[in-house]
């Protein structure tokens, strides 16, 4: 055991001596993560975890593995009711047939309550010894770090840009490398909504000679905006081809124009159709797609990352992702999580 | 409303530096009382920095700083009830200069809340890592201590097995939310780099800590640790130079 402890240590170290080299402050963090020697020390990290999570479980891996999976199951009770929980609250939100909606959110709930206690039960009962919970925390590092090896080599991530034009369709991925993707389905973009805080400001710029000259920031009060003597309505501002603010040219020499500044975005949301199949059928997915909430289809991920506004008009940034190690890296993830509470919070007079 | 923030700021800093005096003088009790009204003072703190900033009050470092004590005292409380120990002035302690942090920091009344941080993971993040910064502070604190008293290490291990799971729950519920947000659970971006070097340093010790043959690396470590948590904590945030996806909490 200590001649594995040692190796644990030594294998520690070495990652946090990487670490530090690379994220040192002022360095910011550079490649050297993606580097070989990281590579090398992610394998040797999960060698031993495996190993280490062998000894600490001698003589109990089958009540250790039984329990890994109860807990897996209790896991996806609790990822259920998350999940489920906040569509719940977000269709509240959005209004309609509530009690529709609630019943079954309800019903889905319930299951997640009933996976929960029956495997949650299963799994107390199971690994009902500290050490194996331990030895569960060294096995979840190791499916993680299988998960980002698998994401390593075999992960394909790419940004989008797509105009919010409901008639531009993606098909296919052409990556820097020149590697090329079909994708299975297409996607497009509908429309694109942005909700603002309500803080804009409002700003005159003065040209003197055709030169911009100090800018001056203009009170609101109301619906109106006084600078000094001077007022004007806000709904005198108008949007206008080519402008990307509304704004409002004023009166008098030399040259002065009211721009608003708009308000700090609060939320943006790309309304997007997929066209796919479902067992051998045609299927047309319309969603909406938000910063925290992603999409799928087939292997694909396809999250918000931002937008573009001009003249022409919204330009939507999406990232698309593939990627076959997620999964494993997520739940070894979720098992670091709760394994090490276990074993950290379980009172050590109870170890025996 | 500004004025009732650092009002309330004051107020609790001072309950603070009270118990901790309290524990000094050998009252317990009034040790206790004083966190405890500290933790009104702090709960009136939260709801007027909420008001303020009219969405969740973790927007800012001052927010962060300024809800320490918030959770210092439960965790006071556990540890005196479930584990025997009664380390309410170092929590005070730790509280205390989370506060003074807060005061230096500027208040910005508005926050807005970008759309990538309207998340239901937002909050369960901020909290697990705000408990276990407070908890590792102390542990730091009682490592300190421990040069003169050995007992106090068997407390501050007490005190790194009660923190490190918040720890753990705060970076891997992070990398959870990124593959939601920004399309991928991890991206080497320097905040996470950091965090991740400060739970490893965390892990080594806690690999060390029951080996009598490992004993002379245990306190190196608990402080090593502390000052990696304050370079995640502190330094990369308020570094302007660095480029993080994680500068909205500057």
């Amino acid at each position: 055991m200590t001649a594995l402890l040692k190796g644990g240590l030594m294998a520690l170290g070495a990652a946090c001596v990487l670490l530090l080299a690379g994220a040192f402050p002022l360095l910011g963090a550079p490649e050297v993560y993606r580097s070989g020697a990281m590579m090398l020390l992610g394998a040797l990290v999960v060698l031993l975890c495996v190993w280490g999570g062998w000894r600490l479980a001698s003589g109990r891996r089958g009540q250790l593995i039984f329990g890994l999976v109860f807990l897996f199951f209790t896991v996806t009770g609790l990822n259920m009711l998350f999940q489920y929980g906040s569509k719940a609250l977000e269709y509240a939100g959005i209004g309609g047939p509530m009690w529709a909606g609630f019943v079954g959110m309800g019903c889905v709930a319930l299951t997640g309550v009933l996976f929960m206690a029956v495997f949650g039960f299963l799994c107390y009962r199971v690994m009902n010894q500290r050490v194996l919970w331990l030895a569960g925390a060294h096995w979840a590092v190791a499916l993680l770090g299988i998960g980002a090896f698998v994401d390593a080599a075999y992960e394909v991530r790419m940004p989008i840009t797509m105009p919010a034009d409901g008639k531009t369709e993606l098909t296919e991925l052409f990556l820097d490398d020149g590697r090329h993707f079909p994708l299975g389905f297409r996607l497009r973009v509908d429309d694109f909504t942005v909700q603002r805080y309500d803080d804009a400001t409002y700003t005159i710029y003065t040209f003197e000679n055709g030169r911009p000259g100090p800018a001056q920031p203009v009170e609101r009060r109301g619906d109106m905006l006084h600078l000094g003597a001077e007022s004007w309505p806000v709904s005198a501002l108008k949007q206008a081809p080519g402008m990307p603010h509304p704004f409002l040219m004023l009166p008098g020499n030399p040259a002065r124009v009211l721009v608003q500044r708009p308000g700090t975005v609060r939320d943006y949301c790309a309304h997007i159709t997929i066209f796919t199949d479902h067992r051998g059928r045609p299927e047309l997915r319309k969603e909406e797609l938000r910063v925290n909430t992603p999409t799928a289809c087939k292997d694909w991920r396809f999250s918000l990352s931002s937008y573009r506004q001009s003249a022409e008009g919204t330009e939507v940034l999406l990232q698309a992702r593939r990627a076959p190690g997620r999964f494993a890296a997520l739940a070894g993830m979720v098992g670091i999580i709760i394994c090490t509470a276990v074993w950290c919070w379980w009172r050590k007079e109870e170890q025996a | 409303m500004i004025t009732v923030v650092y009002a309330l700021t004051i107020f609790s800093l001072l309950l603070c530096l009270g118990s901790v005096l309290a524990a000094v003088l050998k009252r317990p009790g009034d040790c206790r009382r004083a966190f405890d009204v500290a933790w009104v003072a702090a709960l009136l703190l939260f709801v007027a920095d909420w008001v303020l900033a009219q969405a969740p009050p973790f927007g800012n470092m001052r927010h962060v700083l300024a809800f320490f004590p918030l959770v210092m005292v439960p965790a006071a409380h556990y540890l005196r009830r479930f584990r025997g120990l009664e380390l309410t002035a170092w929590l005070a302690a730790a509280s205390a200069i989370a506060l003074v942090g807060a005061l230096c920091m500027p208040l910005q009344a508005a926050w807005r809340q970008m759309p990538a941080l309207q998340s239901p993971w937002f909050a369960p993040h901020v909290v697990a890592y705000v408990v276990s910064y407070g908890l590792m502070t102390v542990a730091a604190l009682l490592t300190l201590a421990s040069f003169r008293c050995d007992a106090r290490l068997a407390a501050a291990d007490a005190v790194v097995r009660l923190s490190l799971p918040f720890m753990t729950f705060g970076l891997w519920s992070g990398a959870l939310w990124a593959d939601a947000a920004w399309g991928g659970y991890w991206a080497w971006d320097i905040k996470e780099a950091w965090s991740l070097l400060t739970w490893c340093i965390y892990l080594i010790y806690l690999h060390v800590e029951r080996y009598p043959a490992f004993a002379s690396w245990r306190r190196p470590l608990l402080l090593l640790g502390f000052a990696a948590v304050v370079v995640t904590f502190l330094v990369v945030n308020l570094l302007p130079k660095i480029e993080s996806m994680h500068s909205y909490a500057q």
